[in-house]
């Protein structure tokens, strides 16, 4: 990391070759900045980025497996970001989860150098993002999330939905059980809740929230309570208003 | 509704035409001198639009026997039937006519006219059927030109419209832009790889507006639009994306559907190829079986992505105007095995392919 006097050290993702080369080429004809690494997605761009600490990061946004509003989620919030993408219709998403600035390719080296300015005006202050914008921002409005990306120190899961099998909420983390392994989010039960397809996923309880393809069977636990029983055998309690909603969704399906 | 009682214009010519019918059964009633022609008038005009009037409804029943797909013997006994029925009716409506003058002083024989004479003017009256029936079997041949005529304006405006669908769908911002993109950062480090990526683009662009017409090209036209597309996505993902191309020899000069091919590769590497990090092989098939021509592309999708129910926007509008260029029955069957996506269109050789 520098100051706004120093030399700005840059990480550049995209996936296409052609355009990373193009930042390249613009970067080193530009004075007082430092290309620190390139990265072709998302995966790579987590772990380039925490080992090498950069002032700003130019992120494409279609990216495959984790796209660019995934990837910034998993970046240190002190690290500027500027989109770069080929097309506007993610322009106000970019402007939700405070992005520094939005470059349309193809561009001049002046906007990429205007866009500098702006991130270097940024360096040292922290990226102020809420984590229900960005899982909002994360896919196009309308559309429930297909998968759900976690980080653990240096490494990255990317976890499609449709293999989670439930999450419990644990003040402001969730711990997504998915394929037998347990990962955590920092994200509230209720902000994941919502991007997901409330169809598959019923919270059945305050603290659980389960995936409907691996539920095995509800069965009387105690006086006049219900368990929920998991493929995988894991019991997990139902609430009142839980079972309420449980059997609206199961009745719904017919 | 009628198509008379929709026209009043129509509706009085048609009254018109009766009244001067009438001097059929109105010669029939003779003898025309001056104390009687007046009197066989009367007798002969009112009757005779009475029954113009209440043969309107035949309109409908006449549906039920239409002239090419009745069969011969159906309809000489629906018509000798009708026309029985149709000549009592006329005698009927004359009798009761007869006896309303009847009650004019003056004309107290009125009825009397009648007698030897109700066999022709029953005869007048079936042949009155005749003229009816004819008269509504024009009508109604000029409806159905009319009808077909309607019918094909729709399908035009429909084909029309599937049609700039298509194009819309075809040239995607995203690649427009990104293909800009790839130009620009070529343009300092390998001037003639721009050149030609430009090229490509431009060729691509240039037959991709073709005025939206829905006539058939030959197959090796859209291959060139699909190798032209694929020229330019080969320099914007590099290794990532190969291409295994597979055409029977004598199969580029069956005519297409335009546009048919190329949004299949389109999705191929949108929906598939550009969404694994590593790639993979996009392969295209061309080949003829029977009566019928195969287009078949396959790729490779991410392992973890969701499978798309039924293919996107892009498959659907295929799908439309597949329907309507073919509508003895093309086929598009689109299906994900595994970590394969693959679509299989049929054409049908001897469908659509005409300009009819």
């Amino acid at each position: 990391m520098t100051g706004p006097e120093g030399t700005l050290s840059i990480l550049i993702v995209d996936d296409e070759e052609p355009a990373r080369l193009l930042l390249r080429e613009m970067l080193d004809a530009m004075p007082d900045v430092r290309v620190a690494g390139e990265a072709a997605n998302g995966l790579e761009a987590v772990g380039l980025a925490a080992r090498e600490a950069p002032d700003v990061v130019l992120l494409d946004v279609q990216m495959p497996r984790m796209d660019g509003f995934e990837t910034l989620g998993l970046l240190d919030p002190r690290i500027a970001v500027v989109f770069v993408t080929a097309f506007d219709e993610h322009a106000l998403r970019a402007f939700e989860v405070n992005a520094v600035d939005y470059l349309l390719k193809p561009f001049p080296a002046a906007r990429l150098s205007e866009a500098l300015g702006r991130a270097r005006a940024r360096v040292g202050r922290v990226r102020d993002t809420d984590a229900a914008a960005l899982s909002a921002a994360a896919r196009p409005a309308g559309t429930y999330a297909t998968r759900i990306v976690v980080r653990d120190g240096p490494r990255v899961d990317v976890l499609p939905v449709s293999q989670v099998q439930y999450a419990r909420g644990q003040a402001d983390y969730v711990e997504l059980v998915a394929g037998g392994r347990s990962h955590l989010k920092q994200q509230t039960l209720q902000s994941l809740e919502v991007s997901l397809d409330p169809a598959q996923f019923v919270r059945i309880h305050r603290s659980f929230l389960v995936n409907l393809a691996f539920l095995k069977r509800i069965e009387p636990w105690g006086a006049d309570s219900r368990q929920a029983v998991m493929a995988d055998g894991v019991e997990l309690p139902i609430s009142r208003a839980g079972l309420t909603r449980l059997n609206e969704v199961l009745d719904g399906r017919g | 509704m009628h198509p008379l009682l929709t026209h009043p214009r129509w509706l009085l010519a048609y009254l018109g035409a009766w009244t001067l019918l009438s001097v059929l059964p109105a010669a029939a009633l003779g003898p025309w001198d001056t104390g009687h022609g007046v009197q066989a008038a009367a007798i002969a005009v009112l009757p005779t639009l009475a029954f113009a009037l209440a043969v309107l409804p035949t309109w409908y029943a006449l549906r039920a026997f239409p002239l090419d797909r009745s069969g011969l013997l159906r309809l000489a006994t629906f018509h000798g039937i009708a026309a029985a029925v149709g000549g009592a009716l006329w005698l009927g409506l004359a009798e009761a006519a007869a006896r309303a003058a009847g009650l004019v002083p003056g004309w107290e024989d009125a009825v009397q006219r009648l007698a030897g004479r109700r066999l022709e003017l029953a005869a007048t009256g079936a042949v009155f059927w005749f003229l009816v029936a004819a008269f509504h079997y024009l009508l109604a041949a000029m409806e159905a030109v009319r009808e077909a005529q309607a019918r094909a304006a729709v399908l035009d405006v429909r084909a029309r419209e599937a049609a700039l669908a298509g194009l819309k769908a075809q040239v995607h911002p995203h690649f427009l832009f990104n293909s800009l993109n790839t130009i620009s950062s070529m343009v300092v480090r390998d001037p003639a790889g721009a050149r030609q990526t430009c090229i490509q683009l431009a060729d691509f662009l240039r037959q991709s507006l073709r005025t939206p017409d829905a006539r058939p090209i030959p197959l090796s036209e859209e291959l060139a639009l699909a190798r032209a597309y694929l020229g330019v996505e080969a320099v914007r993902l590099g290794p990532r994306l190969a291409v295994r191309e597979s055409v029977e020899p004598g199969c580029e000069a069956v005519p297409v559907l335009p546009l048919v091919l190329q949004p299949l590769v389109e999705n191929a590497i949108r929906h598939g190829i550009a969404r694994i990090p590593e790639g993979g092989t996009l392969a295209l098939d061309a080949w003829r079986d029977g009566g019928a021509l195969w287009l078949r592309v396959t790729n490779p999708v991410d392992p973890g992505s969701p499978a798309a129910a039924g293919g996107g926007m892009g498959l659907r509008t295929l799908r439309d105007r597949l329907g309507a260029m073919y509508p003895r029955g093309a086929v598009l069957d689109a299906r994900r095995t595994g970590d394969t996506f693959q679509v299989a269109v049929r054409l049908p050789l001897d469908d659509g392919g005409t300009d009819a």
